[in-house]
């Protein structure tokens, strides 16, 4: 297996020279990525203590170091249009948002145009086209806007909230049957959408199209059972049984949590179930399994914390409303966990979405005042005082920083 | 002055060999240090590697060439240094250079550490210290994964939990830095043939001997608790090539194979009991509904995977850009993933045909200079080391056709470069 020349060690040495001369090149470009990602992660923490000033300054120095990363150049966007006034706030998704001012509309062309780049840099990013599609829908584009939403539900079709959106647009255009196709095929992947602000909303707009949209999905789901047996679904229908307040939800969790016990979210359907028909005992287990599962989901952690609570687990039940309401203020979107492997980002912007409030408004509703004033008391009982301020103030939405995810 | 440095105890007669020699020292902790940094990812260690490179390199321009050995290169110096031009050449190409970029810097730090290690492993003393601190590395690791899994059995039976092989995901066995389990696990399966190596070579100290192993039964038992088909794949083909290889030429008896190798398995038994249920499930391999849906869902993307092969055939989408591409490539546009899921395929994915010719030439290169040296070498040690190293090579690729872990895992990387260096260097 030797080479059938001898090659001469001082050879070797030559090409050893050059590639720790290429080593060196690469090292320095490193260098300045990290420098950049350093930049972006004061960016981070800026943007989620509403400093905007200086987090425009960060993020121009992140996107002058490492003017190729997409990530970055779309955080641009994002801040742009976070620094527009309160009109792109949550629950303004129906209202015609044309009477913008003439700074606004430079943030919002800016942003536009941030996140033109960064698509350029990455056409494939679902939540850059659909950042977009509402920008457009800001300024009047609404064609291109139909375009951004399409291509966003093309680049990850199993985005519940694109669709959402995608329905909102149709539904402030009119097209209430375009609008409901959607919101169908949003529910249809996330059933827990149900459970959110959304849907509410919806739901008082036009309480008969919703009742017929539940309908509907459960029909889809049944079918999708029916064909398929697979878990998932039956997970996904049991959610809409359970909001239908149909009894065969019972069952259908069971048989789902034997199949598949590693899923948290039928964990907590089951814990919901079994607490509407007052047997305490299993709604715990079930819900410490689910938090077990994921100790992110701060539906899981709040049934959990109030369990406790009602059994005067003093300090367990504060663990939950803690991480209840850590993980509602600062859980990330799917999309922004996923930027974390897609651009390799050691830093990502929890709430990625545009406009700043719809991620709350897509997930299942949470009462924060409501949880804090909870858990104010039962510090204020074991003599946390200051805690117990804490927790008042950020219940009444007065700690800086602390409405970043629900766009206050 | 003499110091006793070698095996020979060679007296150190001027400056030249005193700085030569202690390099040769200062090898061992180099070496260890970028191994324990790697195992842990606490840092990146370009800039230590730029400054030492050179040292070396002056080393073995001026001081090394007064020794009368010239080393011969052989393939697997080829098949390394093509595989640093492909990276090159896939990063200049890339459909995204921020990403490829990372892994650029880390190809050409496996070239410069592959150097290293080629040109100035030259002692026995270096290969035992350099082992030693990989099976003490190993022995830590798999512990901290066995204490951290029984941590959260315990867990899962008080929430009533049967089966904990649906629940491996959960374990941390190897760390909690954002990557999977399955992703890191396998820098223990490139660990384990050094203990096994010290374990033979220090025959003398018989009671030493044996504390070697301790790091083979608690790699082995973190192994087993992953409950990943794939590694208990892995590690039955280990001890069958290592055992049938070792066997071949003659290195130990029939009888102290099999000794061997059901010494290793009572152990196991025995240490698995209290977890026979879902180790059993686990060799089921298609039974449970998960088995089902990962087998399935691995076809699926599979085949998705090759749209991209067809988009960028020659060289590729650019390293670390699967998961940017997969979306927008996929019919269906549901999953997310982060790899395809196989070793070849993500070479052949992000780096194209290029890639694959040169990864596949370095998997030959590796194979076939092993076993020239095992059939050519007299000592025993290094026969040994190259079975063991081929077996263990051999495992890491059976258990990436279902996974794609080596490019992402730096730790077993750089076991593996090592491991390349160290064959390479033997031979000539």
């Amino acid at each position: 297996m030797i080479l059938p020349m001898k090659v001469k060690p001082h050879t070797w040495m030559i090409v050893m020279m050059l590639a720790w001369a290429m080593f060196g090149w690469a090292v320095e470009k490193h260098a300045v990525a990290k420098s950049a990602e350093e930049h972006f992660q004061s960016f981070v923490l800026r943007m989620a203590e509403a400093r905007y000033s200086e987090a425009q300054m960060e993020i121009e120095n992140a996107v002058r170091l490492s003017p190729k990363n997409a990530y970055y150049v779309a955080g641009k966007g994002l801040l742009d249009e976070r620094m527009i006034g309160p009109s792109l706030g949550s629950g303004v998704y129906l209202v015609s948002t044309a009477d913008l001012d003439e700074e606004d509309r430079m943030h919002v062309d800016a942003a536009m145009s941030a996140y033109e780049k960064a698509l350029a840099l990455n056409p494939n990013d679902g939540c850059f086209h659909h950042n977009l599609g509402w920008l457009y829908n800001v300024s009047g584009h609404r064609e291109q806007a139909i375009d951004c939403f399409k291509k966003a539900i093309e680049a990850d079709g199993a985005s519940a909230v694109y669709r959402v959106s995608f329905g909102l647009f149709y539904e402030q255009g009119g097209l209430t049957e375009d609008a409901a196709n959607e919101y169908s095929s949003a529910i249809r992947l996330s059933p827990s959408l149900l459970d959110s602000r959304f849907f509410a909303d919806f739901k008082r707009r036009r309480p008969s199209k919703a009742e017929e949209l539940v309908a509907a999905v459960a029909q889809y789901l049944e079918n999708q059972v029916r064909q398929t047996g697979d878990p998932f679904f039956k997970a996904r229908l049991a959610k809409v049984y359970l909001y239908s307040g149909r009894t065969e939800a019972l069952e259908i969790l069971r048989q789902t949590t034997r199949e598949l016990p590693n899923l948290s979210r039928p964990w907590l359907y089951l814990g919901q179930l079994y607490q509407l028909q007052s047997n305490e005992g299993e709604a715990k287990r079930s819900y410490e399994r689910a938090v077990f599962l994921d100790k992110s989901d701060y539906s899981s952690q709040l049934r959990l914390g109030e369990t406790y609570d009602r059994e005067q687990r003093t300090s367990d039940a504060i663990g939950c409303y803690r991480s209840a309401i850590e993980d509602w203020l600062y859980k990330p979107s799917v999309s922004a966990r996923r930027a974390a492997r897609i651009y390799m980002a050691a830093h990502i912007v929890a709430n990625d979405l545009i406009p700043e409030g719809l991620l709350s408004y897509t997930e299942p509703d949470f009462d924060l005042a409501g949880t804090c004033s909870r858990l104010a008391a039962l510090y204020r009982d074991t003599g946390k005082t200051e805690l117990a301020d804490y927790y008042e103030r950020l219940g009444k939405g007065t700690v800086p920083g602390s409405g970043f995810r629900v766009g206050g | 002055m003499t110091i006793a440095l070698t095996k020979g105890n060679w007296p150190i007669t001027s400056p030249v060999d005193a700085l030569s020699r202690g390099l040769d020292l200062l090898l061992i902790p180099v070496v260890c240090f970028v191994l324990l940094i790697k195992a842990y990812e606490i840092f990146d260690l370009y800039v230590f590697l730029i400054i030492i490179t050179p040292v070396y390199l002056i080393k073995n321009l001026l001081v090394d060439r007064l020794a009368p050995e010239t080393p011969t290169l052989n393939w697997l110096d080829l098949a390394v240094l093509f595989v640093g031009i492909v990276e090159v050449v896939s990063y200049a190409t890339s459909t995204y250079q921020p990403n490829s970029l990372y892994y650029l810097v880390e190809a050409l730090f496996l070239f410069l550490f592959y150097c290293l290690i080629r040109f100035n492993l030259r002692h026995d003393y270096q290969r035992v210290a350099i082992y030693l601190a990989i099976a003490a590395t190993g022995f830590w690791i798999s512990s901290r994964a066995l204490y951290s899994f029984w941590r959260h059995y315990g867990r899962l039976n008080a929430l009533g939990f049967g089966d904990a092989s649906e629940f491996k995901h959960l374990f941390g066995l190897v760390g909690s830095d954002g990557y999977a389990t399955a992703e890191r696990i396998t820098m223990l399966l490139a660990f384990l043939p050094f203990p096994l190596i010290l374990f033979f070579k220090l025959k003398r100290l018989r009671r030493v001997r044996w504390l070697m192993l301790a790091p083979v039964a608690t790699i082995l038992l973190a192994l087993s608790v992953t409950f990943s088909r794939a590694v208990y794949v892995a590690v039955f083909a280990f001890l069958l090539v290592a055992s049938l290889l070792v066997y071949r030429y003659k290195l130990f008896s029939a009888r102290r194979i099999i000794l061997f190798n059901l010494l290793v398995g009572i152990v196991a038994l025995v240490c698995l009991a209290p977890v026979a249920k879902p180790v059993l499930t686990t060799l089921e391999m298609f039974k449970s509904k998960s088995q089902v849906r990962s087998l399935e869902g691995r076809i699926h993307l599979w085949r998705a995977s090759i749209d991209i092969v067809e988009q960028h055939p020659w060289t590729g989408a650019g390293a670390c850009n699967f998961p940017m591409r997969y979306g927008g490539y996929t019919e269906e546009h549901t999953a997310f993933v982060v790899s395809t899921f196989n070793y070849f395929l993500q070479i052949l994915a992000e780096r194209g045909a290029l890639g694959l010719l040169a990864y596949s030439l370095l998997l030959f290169a590796f194979f076939k200079t092993s076993a020239d040296h095992i059939k050519l070498c007299k000592s025993e040690l290094y026969r040994l080391t190259a079975i063991l190293c081929v077996a263990s090579f051999g495992v890491v690729i059976v258990r990436d056709l279902t996974y794609s872990s080596i490019l992402i895992n730096k730790a077993a990387n750089a076991v593996l470069w090592l491991m390349f260096a160290a064959i390479a260097r033997t031979e000539a």
